[in-house]
């Protein structure tokens, strides 16, 4: 093999990882057109270096909230301001969860390993993400993988470990020419590198844990001598750097003593010293938490690699096949195939051990009693009488809406328990009948939930509507039904519904099989009110 | 005696909360390592059809697929999907769940785990896709077996494709039932939905990895298919 093309694949992988971004799998049309050509490619990196920025910060979680109100900076700083928030949303969601992250799905590179002779796939992973649960319950973060941070120091042609120590030498230059003010940024980007390093290690711990076949062997040995081995000479220097520093110290503080003159620059000398020297003690606290790590790291691989075996070596059934065509052409109508499912629920105890289970569902209860109740009832797949079902549930939507607008016409206004009271003593059948499955309390609560309702409007604009009875509640639909049946719907501007104090009781009773069942209903009482 | 004694324990916390881990019981978990506790426990576990798994220092009991004593029953599992679903609707839901499953763990791989994350949007597009498709080729062959059995594949696709993807005020659409799938996933510890996407937890990705997709099991899941037939 010629000698140029060795580690060829290495090489490869840094292409891999450009064509991942550049010649974007899985493009939308809508998204990639809002930009002229290589423009969004731009604002990807953008984004990879916004993620980078916000991981190598201490204590900073870079969540999707935080990429779009970046991203929205970015677009209507330098690139487009006609953007609307929901498209910067769905830019931001394009960007992260369709191409860095390739839908979920491992993005692989067929590279040529000329040592081996053979093509091999390189996965291509530039962020990775955790889940972290906060007040808000849970949220997800994203970082760089450690491919990720090579990636983008590369596209800056600086090696991200000569870096670290020819900032290390600066720094040294730095102090010995006191000239402090540049010291103290030198001290600054340390801190980034070295957190960087950690970053690199909880990523790569991270990725053992979430799946250990994801990572390469050469790459953890790799990581685990030249991190620690350069990190403990790192440890050394930093430690000669902090006792160079306490001499600078010394220094300035004995030409304090001397020289009064000078104090202005002496006081902002000494403050950069002490300021170098605070970041260089981070540096060190930071670099001998990695060196302790180093064992921690080493044992979780080991451990997982070997358990990984037990499994790894096992013969699995295609999923496909076994289960989800067996599914879809099956062909019995008992509930058996439900527990299929069994294996990886919990263990349900409660049926031999609680008591609760003799009162709470009363569903199992009924079917153990009556086995015949797992044969499918034919009714159920009689289409007409599902049709006939869903009409009577409209039809009591549209009832119950007529009756709140009827009273509110009558008087004005009119309170939702006035009018149960009335339906109660006037029409009991009808009364009853609108209780069922609560119809008649959750339309005024739906009622409630859409606010003022434009009838005028609405009969004005002549809305197309959809006459087709649901089982849902449909405005439109009920309010074109009552057309015929209240001559001054049209005219009604606003139909509004206001919440009083006063809360409202009633009971709802019905027989289910052998069991009477009473529902207590408790809801504020809501006062409706046209105006013509 | 005393290695009965601890197995009771172990079975008793298992029972109550389906897993054992060395982190929250150090003591308990050290007894299940224990020779004679693990002869105890195979009693345990011929007797009550199950099985504990052990994996990354953690114990967990699985039911086995005919355990009546421990395993969830079909008609507890149908009441998950609310108690006015239709059957139809309960087929819907659980062919979804699998479904779901199937897009995470059918790589060819070592590890047949092959997605990190399923965004909604995506799963309800693969369905759209495999039951236009299910619904084209084989109308004939469902119909066939509906006649004979009263099956419901073919209703429960078109309830499917009668929903709106996604509404602000109607509850029957197709979020709203992976939302409900995910809800069941969730209280069961296998996973959860999080800026609409599934993520799995490790529990499920260790009882996938170590045991469901055993090719030993596909028998008992064959004969739970079979007995489903009149």
């Amino acid at each position: 093999m010629y000698e140029f093309l060795d580690k060829f694949e290495k090489r490869m992988e840094w292409l891999g990882a450009a064509h991942s971004i550049i010649n974007r799998k899985g493009k939308k049309t809508e998204i990639e057109e809002l930009f002229s050509e290589n423009q969004l490619t731009g604002i990807i990196i953008s984004v990879l270096l916004f993620i980078m920025e916000k991981t190598l910060e201490q204590n900073n979680e870079c969540d999707m909230a935080a990429i779009e109100s970046f991203l929205s900076e970015l677009l209507f700083t330098y690139y487009t301001d006609g953007l609307t928030q929901q498209q910067i949303h769905h830019i931001a969601d394009y960007i992260v969860k369709s191409i860095l992250q390739n839908n979920g799905v491992s993005y692989t590179y067929p590279v040529m390993n000329y040592n081996k002779n053979r093509v091999e796939e390189v996965t291509i992973r530039l962020i990775s993400d955790k889940i972290v649960n906060d007040s808000n319950g849970r949220k997800i973060v994203y970082m760089l993988t450690n491919q990720g941070y090579d990636f983008l120091f590369r596209l800056r042609e600086v090696d991200e470990e000569i870096q670290l120590t020819i900032e290390q030498l600066k720094l040294k230059e730095y102090i010995k020419r006191k000239k402090f003010s540049s010291a103290v940024r030198q001290s600054v980007e340390l801190i980034t590198y070295v957190r960087q390093k950690k970053r690199e290690i909880d990523n790569f711990i991270l990725s053992i844990r979430q799946n250990i076949h994801s990572v390469d062997i050469d790459k953890y040995e790799a990581l685990i001598k030249s991190t620690y081995s350069m990190l403990e000479e790192e440890y050394e220097t930093m430690t000669e750097i902090q006792n160079m520093i306490y001499q600078a110290e010394q220094r300035i503080k004995e030409e304090f003593k001397e020289n009064e003159a000078f104090t202005e620059r002496l006081q902002k000398a000494r403050q950069e010293v002490q300021e170098i020297h605070h970041n260089i003690g981070v540096v060190i606290t930071e670099q001998r938490d990695l060196i302790i790590n180093r064992r921690s790291l080493t044992d979780l691989y080991m451990d997982t690699i070997r358990k990984s075996f037990e499994f790894s070596l096992e013969k699995r059934y295609d999923f496909e096949q076994v289960i989800i065509s067996a599914l879809e052409s099956y062909s019995g109508s008992l509930d058996n195939y439900l527990k299929i499912v069994r294996s990886l629920f919990q263990p349900l105890y409660s049926k031999i051990l609680g008591i609760p289970q003799i009162y709470a569902p009363q569903i199992i209860i009924k079917d153990e009693e009556n086995p015949d109740a797992l044969l499918i009832p034919m009714e159920e797949f009689d289409d007409n009488r599902e049709k006939e079902r869903i009409r009577i549930i409209s039809e009591r939507y549209v009832q119950a809406i007529g009756i709140f607008i009827r009273e509110a016409l009558r008087t004005g206004e009119a309170a939702l328990s006035t009018i149960l009271e009335d339906l109660k003593n006037n029409q009991p059948e009808l009364y009853e009948d609108l209780k069922t499955q609560r119809t008649i309390f959750m339309t005024a609560i739906k009622l409630y939930d859409m606010g003022t309702l434009h009838i005028t409007d609405f009969f004005e604009k002549s809305k197309r509507v959809m006459m087709t009875p649901t089982e849902e509640l449909n405005v439109e639909y009920c309010l074109v039904k009552l057309q015929d049946m209240i001559p001054e719907l049209s005219h009604i501007k606003e139909f509004s519904i206001e919440k009083l104090k006063a809360p409202i009781h009633d009971t709802i009773s019905y027989q289910e099989g052998e069991l009477n069942i009473i529902e207590n209903i408790e809801m504020s009482d809501l006062l409706f009110r046209v105006v013509m | 005696m005393e290695a009965y004694q601890s197995a009771i324990q172990i079975f008793k916390l298992l029972m109550s909360q389906g897993e054992l881990n060395r982190r929250d019981n150090p003591g308990l978990y050290s007894e299940y390592l224990d020779a004679e506790v693990q002869e105890a426990l195979a009693v345990l576990e011929q007797e009550f059809t199950c099985k504990f798994l052990h994996f990354d220092d953690t114990v967990y009991l699985v039911p086995g697929i005919d355990s009546e004593i421990l395993g969830i029953q079909p008609a507890e599992l149908r009441s998950y999907f609310g108690s006015n679903a239709t059957r139809r609707e309960v087929f819907l839901g659980f062919y979804i769940m699998m479904y779901i499953f199937h897009e995470f763990y059918s790589g060819k791989n070592k590890d047949p785990k092959k997605i990190d994350f399923l965004q909604v949007s995506v799963l309800i597009a693969r369905l759209d896709e495999r039951f236009e498709r299910l619904m084209s080729t084989s109308e004939e062959e469902i119909e066939e077996l509906e006649k004979t059995y009263q099956i419901n594949l073919s209703s429960s696709m078109v309830i499917w494709s009668n929903m709106l993807v996604d509404h602000e005020t109607k509850r029957r659409t197709k979020y709203n039932m992976i939302k409900n799938v995910c809800k069941i996933l969730e209280d069961q510890k296998l996973a959860y939905l999080v800026e609409d996407q599934i993520r799995t937890t490790s529990r499920l990705d260790i009882l996938m990895r170590q045991y469901y997709l055993h090719a030993e099991r596909v028998s008992q899941i064959n004969h739970a298919f079979d007995r489903g037939e009149l």
